[in-house]
């Protein structure tokens, strides 16, 4: 897993919890390197398992809310880090759109061996999309809060709902994004 | 815990994250720079390839064309340049199909955008009639290869003059024919012979017949004169006695019944022989067809009579003919001059193996069997002879060139190396060869009626 997914998990904890918790959880965590990451370098996802369940026992929350809402603020991160991905981009499912034949294409230019998930997007019916997650490791949590951090973003009412797949629990899971308000402002610029 | 101590280790963290991270630069570093030395290699060998490419390009000494989808010429190398005299930046603003001399009544002289790809691969194959641009036709040898990228295809076009070697081709076919006519002269010469000899003789017997007749009838003239003035004269009736009784003797002396009986036989007999004299020739012209060079459709079974004429001294003493023509045959757009060269080859062929076959029975005569007829889109034509037949070892190697069994000086080995070329090359037609050695051998051809290439 790429480091930049650890340093932002561990800037968000500093800055919600403090750095006392940030501290703690990666004494408990027992990790490798002691919790020393780098945006660029690449880690064993299992280590952000672990300071994630670190994390739920110090903050009394669930570890799926958790993931959640790192997946939301991982996204406001990358709009502010990456403006040219919005460019001419208009709409929530106009952006999801592009992830896999756009922005992943971009991260594979500068980590030709990263393991990237996979989005398979579908529209059944007017103002609909389903948007299938297909990932080695267990982060649809992540891609729910990127999801819904994304529709925020773009100002649109969109209600996810999510169904998993029992047999790879986490690592497959399918949303269903539908416009609240108006069909026409969810697919503008698809 | 202090926050001091808490700060100290956070720093430691950042410290060893950021050697991390200098490390992984450092390394991506190496890595971009052996990459961008492979990338030069990589470059430099493409140059070189390139180069090479060109030089072959630029030297080959056939042209080659490129041509995209829409039948636009995209390449065009020096060689191209020579035979068409065109330059390479007029070329590639030419479609491929105006290097083409083609028949004003060919669809191919639709625009090239109009023609599939399958019609233009076929276009640019096989031999062909280009046009310079001076307007000068040149004879081709066009192959044809595909290249497909990744976002079109094209055709890779190897062009080769070949009017230099055509025009060798057609010495060495006149040559041939030549060498036919001077083989055959001898026999149409004996052929001519006969009947003119016995036109001489009666044109003699003829002139000393009429020689004859002239005594003859001057007697009647005299008593005619007599008769008429003898009315008056007694004395007359004995002179009108007297040659009587000479015109009686005269009569006798040139045989007037034999003169009157052979005389129209002489006359009858020296204008057959003078026909047949006139059929020899006809044949002759018909067989030779001089510098034809465009198809036309013909008689097979009026060529292969006229073939059998002029040929006829050379199998008359050894072989006779049977002939089982097909009346209903339709006509075939041939080369008809080379397709009597092709018969001729075989019947000559077929009369020197019965001459082999028949040496030691003086006398007894073989049969060379000529039959037509028509299957479907073709013709065809069996030529049987009761020969010697080719021996199974041989029978790969008798359409080679230069192939001969005959003794050095007799035969060139090019006899059958033509009947195939005409019969395959030049007609899109067929040659099997069924043989049995010492029972014969059976030529069997097949001609389409339309030629391939023209239909």
């Amino acid at each position: 897993m790429k480091g930049v997914v650890f340093t932002e998990f561990l800037e968000m904890v500093e800055t919600q919890f403090g750095l006392e918790v940030t501290d703690r959880i990666i004494e408990q965590s027992n990790l490798p390197n002691d919790g020393a990451y780098t945006s660029v370098g690449t880690y064993e996802h299992e280590d952000l398992l672990k300071l994630v369940g670190n994390l739920s026992r110090e903050a009394d929350a669930p570890p799926h809310a958790l993931v959640k809402a790192f997946g939301q603020h991982l996204f406001k991160r990358f709009s502010q880090g990456f403006p040219e991905f919005f460019d001419g981009v208009d709409s929530a499912f106009a952006f999801l759109s592009r992830v896999d034949d756009v922005i992943h294409v971009e991260v594979r230019k500068l980590y030709p061996d990263a393991e990237l998930p996979r989005f398979r997007l579908s529209f059944p019916d007017i103002g609909e999309m389903e948007l299938r997650y297909e990932s080695s490791r267990p982060f649809a949590d992540l891609a729910e809060g990127l999801i819904e951090a994304c529709s925020r973003h773009f100002g649109e009412e969109i209600v996810v709902s999510r169904e998993d797949d029992p047999t790879a629990p986490g690592c497959r899971a399918t949303f269903l994004l539908r416009c609240e308000q108006g069909a026409e402002l969810c697919t503008t610029s698809l | 815990m202090h926050d001091i101590a808490l700060i100290e280790r956070r720093c430691d963290r950042e410290r060893r994250a950021r050697k991390e991270a200098e490390e992984l630069l450092e390394a991506k570093s190496r890595e971009l720079y052996r990459a961008n030395d492979q990338l030069r290699a990589l470059a430099d060998a493409l140059a070189e390839q390139a180069n090479e490419l060109r030089s072959i390009l630029d030297t080959a000494a056939d042209a080659i064309v490129t041509v995209d989808e829409q039948g636009r010429i995209r390449s065009f190398n020096p060689a191209a340049e020579a035979i068409f005299g065109y330059s390479a930046t007029e070329a590639r603003e030419m479609q491929f199909v105006e290097l083409l001399a083609i028949a004003p009544d060919s669809d191919v002289t639709r625009p090239a955008a109009a023609l599939d790809w399958d019609a233009l691969k076929q276009l640019a194959s096989g031999e062909r009639l280009g046009r310079r641009r001076d307007g000068r036709e040149v004879s081709l040898e066009v192959s044809v290869g595909e290249k497909q990228g990744p976002h079109d295809r094209s055709l890779i076009v190897m062009i080769r003059d070949v009017s230099s070697r055509k025009e060798l081709e057609a010495q060495l076919s006149h040559a041939q024919k030549m060498e036919s006519v001077g083989q055959l002269a001898a026999g149409i010469a004996h052929e001519i012979n006969t009947p003119i000899q016995y036109v001489g003789e009666n044109v003699r017997f003829l002139d000393d017949a009429f020689g004859d007749l002239e005594r003859l009838l001057n007697l009647y003239e005299q008593l005619r004169e007599q008769a008429s003035s003898a009315v008056t004269a007694r004395s007359a009736d004995q002179r009108m006695s007297c040659l009587l009784e000479q015109l009686a003797t005269t009569a006798n002396e040139v045989d007037l019944q034999y003169l009157r009986e052979d005389i129209p036989a002489a006359i009858r007999q020296s204008r057959e022989g003078a026909e047949r004299v006139a059929s020899i020739v006809s044949a002759m012209k018909e067989f030779s067809h001089p510098g034809e060079t465009r198809m036309s459709a013909i008689s097979l079974n009026a060529a292969l009579d006229s073939t059998l004429t002029v040929s006829r001294n050379e199998w008359k003493y050894v072989a006779r003919i049977e002939t089982q023509f097909d009346p209903e045959l339709p006509p075939v757009r041939c080369l008809a001059g080379e397709l009597n060269q092709a018969f001729l080859n075989l019947i000559v062929n077929a009369a020197h193996a019965i001459g082999d076959a028949v040496r030691d029975r003086p006398g007894s005569l073989g049969t060379i069997h000529i039959s037509t007829h028509g299957d479907g889109d073709f013709a065809e034509i069996r030529i049987r002879d009761t020969g010697t037949g080719i021996p199974e070892h041989i029978r790969s190697k008798i359409f080679d060139p230069f192939f001969t069994t005959k003794p050095v000086g007799v035969g060139t080995g090019q006899g059958l190396a033509i009947v195939y070329s005409v019969i395959v090359e030049k007609h899109r037609g067929t040659l099997e060869l069924i043989s049995e050695v010492g029972k014969g051998t059976t030529f069997v051809i097949r001609l389409p009626f339309v030629p391939e290439q023209e239909g």
